[in-house]
């Protein structure tokens, strides 16, 4: 039944996007007049992804236009960026906003054509997730302190494994160096998929990961985890300190909004915000969210744009310090 | 007793008319979109994934698997009739599969490729029954060391499977590497070789180097070529069925074809391209029949097929036991399976068996569906080899062009790929082959990553490619291949043995 | 002759490549390579290769293959139509215009049927692509 209800809405939006007339913008309560578009700056597949398309489910519902996700992956997530900042300001085009390519890739690449703050209004806040220290079992540590004592008695012995060169685990993970003295050797890979890879078949000893894909291993003991990166315990990891517990000053969180060019009619944004805080609160998507491990934290829009903004600020000095 | 009420459990799940009639919808889809150039698995999976949220997760497994080996099944399709392969895998295909087709048997090829795909496929469920948690551990044991060196193994493999010889295949496999280093290198962050093209910054798109210079250089060779089409005048089945000898010839490779491709199936991220390619290669040794290898050959389509279908099914074995996607496409299946809660990871076998079980019966009954499906569409699709190639070819062009431009909606993409097919049609002119050069540019990044990451972890050591034992083996079995491809055994026994060019120690 | 053309294009492409790679980029230690150092060494190892393949081919030429310019254009012309009208028209237009391009090199071919060709074309892209698949393509322009 699904099916042909989906082929059928597929036949609609297709006449649809032939048939709207491109101006002719009502009352603001016209919103949204055609199918809108989610771009999102992962393949599809990940964790990102899903809540995009989860979220593009409930919007289509609940707003009566096909919410549709469009993944733009590439150049840490700026393709997607940029595509937004050149879209028409009028709410059909939507991004999930996320950590790189608004905190870390400006400041990373200077040629980044668009300014994160000034350029884009940051709608609502989804929730983040935080980053973890993982060892091997075969160390045989299952605290932070033993660790930082073993790294420091043998430096650049250890290998730890990030998502990539200027990926958030590896720019934490230097500042983990810079903070702690303990030196480790670093071992780039190509997203978290082959490096837990790796760190299960005992290549890499060490990661920085976020924490929700790497629960499974946990429980199984095959991934002993010594802190978190948040600013207090996380509930799927309750017996696990934080950096800031013991003492380091480190602190990430890989966040996800929903972010539009700017110039959005106060009205459009205030419906989308309004619609997807419904989404959220929607029993599915709680549940659905919590098995993905997302944190979350009630915010306005106008909080959320501050917190984007600080945000940019605070990784900006943890980034150059990671690529030099 | 165990593997018994695990296939009873397989079988309740999968053999309902509901799992089955989704099971169909998804082969049946895969097959039609993996038959449209520049459009793969991958494009099809996604297409279907919101789909899949209404369904339960068995059922959304079992339909979008059903696409991905249905749409590998059907880019040989467009391998055999018009020299496009669909996927890297089928590039293999078209070696042997395009010049039985012109030679007007394109229906015994078709015909070849649906059995040997079906006993590919046969086989790898049945690996998955017998071993699964057994090479689940298996892929643990490969370090970055012996992914260097089985990605050494599969491009020398490559390069033997080139008809104007070893040293050409080389030639190219080597440039398809180069070409793969364009963009941003992932060990440094540092951008190379695109000379300032912002669209060149993740690199060459796959689909654009592989619809360019099989594609639309395939075009330039055959727009103004015969005048008379290929096909044969009659549409009989009977036609189509091979000679009693090709069964009997094909046997051999069908099994040796099969258990090289369980074998690669298992290595995430190598699957089935790895697998046809050396599949291919061996058989092109081994074989009583190798010196028609690459002239229309039924064991060069038989090889190819039965390996590339065995690993599409122990390809989920990595995927689901680990949790570890070898390619986006697999990456989506998870996406579906997340979707409704559920982690893919050492404990899905024990957690959701119904799940695994399930979904590894409906391999069964998916790979008969695409073997019912097909032998009849064979009619259809060698009825389609009669079109006049003027009515042909334009069509053909403007597919390839949507189908890249569909990708990423990107106009740069379409004038890359007529850059490529211009690349292809020179190279092609001088006897350069482009299958190489494709595995090159696929294999390339990897074999790149994991050289280097090899590197950084024995700390500037290049021994540890030998020291470790499987590395060791793998490259060793290289170094045989490259010398028996490069140094003819007659001329051995002539004593003409001194021709060995120097290059073959380069690979070592 | 001509058949040293091809060993020679790929001579080309390694030099080009080992060049930029030691002209633009650091090719690091051993220890920790840097981005140069792989496509160096690949990019030398083709050089390599392909002077022995030209020396070969100088003692025993493989023969090439005679080109066909009228098909490599008309190829050419409905690919080119297809890029340049595609963001002014729309896919469908640009879909018509490079079937014509494509099918103008052929006499036999009458125009009557090319046109009923490119706009069959046009349809089945609509059909497949737009209505079947749901690829967000822009059908044409303006509308």
């Amino acid at each position: 039944m699904t099916t042909r209800r989906d082929i059928l809405s597929a036949t609609v939006i297709a006449l649809g996007l032939g048939l709207s007339p491109g101006a002719g913008v009502l009352a603001d309560t016209a919103w949204p007049e055609k199918p809108v578009r989610i771009l999102v700056s992962f393949p599809p597949g990940g964790a990102s992804d899903l809540v995009a398309r989860l979220l593009a489910e409930k919007l289509s519902a609940s707003l009566g236009q096909k919410f549709v996700v469009e993944n733009k992956p590439g150049a840490a997530g700026t393709v997607a960026a940029t595509a937004l900042q050149g879209a028409a300001p009028d709410g059909h085009t939507l991004m999930l906003s996320n950590l790189t390519p608004f905190n870390v890739a400006p400041t990373r690449f200077p040629d980044t054509p668009y300014d994160p703050v000034a350029d884009f209004d940051h709608i609502t806040y989804i929730g983040a997730v935080h980053l973890g220290l993982f060892v091997a079992p075969s160390l045989e540590i299952d605290d932070l302190e033993t660790f930082i004592e073993a790294a420091k008695a043998a430096p650049g012995k250890f290998e730890y494994g990030s998502s990539g060169v200027g990926s958030w685990g590896h720019i934490i993970a230097e500042r983990f160096v810079d903070v702690t003295g303990a030196e480790l050797f670093h071992i780039p890979y190509k997203g978290s998929g082959p490096m837990r890879l790796d760190f299960r078949a005992g290549v890499v000893p060490t990661i920085f990961d976020a924490v929700p894909q790497n629960l499974p291993s946990v429980e199984e003991g095959s991934a002993v985890p010594l802190a978190v990166t948040a600013t207090q315990r996380i509930d799927t990891l309750p017996n696990v300190p934080t950096f800031t517990e013991m003492g380091y000053d480190i602190v990430a969180e890989n966040w996800l909004g929903v972010s539009t060019p700017t110039g959005v009619p106060a009205q459009v944004r205030e419906k989308l915000d309004a619609a997807l805080q419904e989404a959220m609160m929607s029993d599915d998507v709680v549940a659905q969210f919590d098995t993905w491990g997302l944190v979350r934290e009630p915010m306005t829009s106008a909080e959320f744009s501050e917190f984007v903004a600080a945000q940019f600020a605070a990784w900006k000095p943890l980034v150059a310090a990671a690529m030099d | 007793m165990e593997l018994l009420s695990n296939l009873a459990l397989g079988f309740t799940t999968a053999a309902t008319l509901f799992n089955l009639s989704y099971c169909f919808v998804g082969v049946f889809l895969g097959t039609f979109i993996g038959v449209l150039p520049g459009v793969g698995p991958l494009a099809a999976v996604a297409m279907l994934l919101p789909v899949s949220f209404y369904l339960p997760p068995v059922t959304a497994l079992v339909m979008l698997a059903g696409v991905y080996y249905g749409a590998e099944y059907g880019g040989s399709i467009a391998s055999i009739l018009l020299n496009i392969p669909g996927t890297p895998s089928a590039s293999v295909t078209c070696l042997d599969g395009y010049p039985m087709a012109r030679e007007g048997r394109a229906g015994v090829a078709l015909f070849a490729t649906a059995i040997a795909s079906f006993f590919g496929g046969i086989v790898g469920v049945t690996v998955m029954v017998l071993l699964a948690p057994a090479l689940a551990a298996f892929a643990l044991l490969f370090g970055p060391a012996e992914y260097f060196s089985v990605m050494v193994l599969s491009l020398v493999a490559a390069s033997v499977v080139s008809t104007s010889g070893a040293l050409r295949g080389l030639n190219m496999v080597c440039l398809g590497i180069l070409l793969g280093t364009v963009g941003i290198d992932i060990n440094s962050g540092v951008t190379r070789f695109t000379g300032g093209v912002q669209e060149l910054r993740d690199g060459v798109s796959l689909v654009v180097v592989a619809m360019g210079l099989f594609g639309i250089s395939e075009v330039m060779v055959s727009a103004r070529g015969a005048t008379r089409s290929y096909a044969t005048e009659t549409f009989s089945l009977h036609h189509f069925l091979p000679t009693v000898a090709e069964w009997v010839s094909s046997i051999g490779p069908a099994i040796r074809g099969s258990a090289v491709g369980s074998f690669f199936g298992t290595l995430p991220g190598t699957g089935q391209t790895v697998a046809s390619f050396v599949g291919y290669a061996v058989e092109k040794r081994v074989s009583r029949n190798r010196d028609n290898f690459g002239k229309g050959a039924i064991e060069g389509v038989v090889v190819p097929e039965s390996a590339n279908n065995a690993a599409a099914q122990t390809a989920f074995i990595p995927t689901l036991t680990l949790g570890i996607p070898g390619s986006t496409t697999m990456a989506l299946m998870l996406g579906a399976l997340m979707i409704h809660g559920i982690t893919p990871g050492p404990r899905l076998i024990a957690e959701h068996p119904h799940l695994f079980w399930g979904l590894v019966v409906s391999f069964l009954f998916g790979n008969l569906f695409l073997l019912i499906l097909n032998i009849p569409l064979i009619n259809l699709w060698v009825r389609l080899l009669r079109v006049p190639h003027y009515f042909l070819y334009p069509t053909v062009v403007v597919l390839i062009c949507v189908g890249v431009y569909s990708i990423d909606n990107s106009i740069f993409d379409i004038w890359m790929t007529l850059f490529f097919g211009v690349i292809g049609y020179l190279l092609r002119l001088f006897r350069f082959e482009p299958a190489p050069l494709l595995i090159g540019f696929v294999l390339g990044p990897m074999m790149e990553e994991f050289f280097r990451r090899a590197m950084l972890l024995s700390r500037g050591d290049p021994m540890v490619f030998l020291e470790r034992p499987g590395s060791a083996a793998l490259l060793g079995a290289a170094a045989i291949l490259l010398v028996a491809a490069v140094v003819p055994i007659k001329s051995l026994l002539a004593g003409a043995g001194f021709r060995r060019p120097a290059h073959a120690d380069e690979h070592e | 002759m001509t058949s040293q053309i091809g060993p020679l294009l790929m001579l080309g492409a390694g030099l080009g490549f080992a060049i930029a790679a030691v002209a633009t980029l650091d090719p690091g230690s051993a220890r920790r390579m840097g981005p140069g150092a792989f496509p160096l060494l690949v990019g030398a190892a083709l050089t390599l290769l392909a002077a022995i393949t030209l020396v070969r081919n100088l003692r025993a030429p493989m023969d090439w293959h005679r080109p066909d310019p009228l098909a490599v254009l008309a190829v050419l012309g409905g690919a080119v139509a297809f890029a340049f009208f595609t963001p002014l028209l729309g896919v469908l237009p640009a879909a018509v215009l490079s079937v014509l391009a494509t099918s103008s090199v052929v006499r036999e071919f009458r125009w009557p049927w090319k046109f009923v060709l490119a706009f069959s074309v046009a349809a089945g892209v609509w059909l497949v692509f737009i209505a079947g698949l749901g690829i967000p393509l822009t059908a044409i322009r303006g509308l």
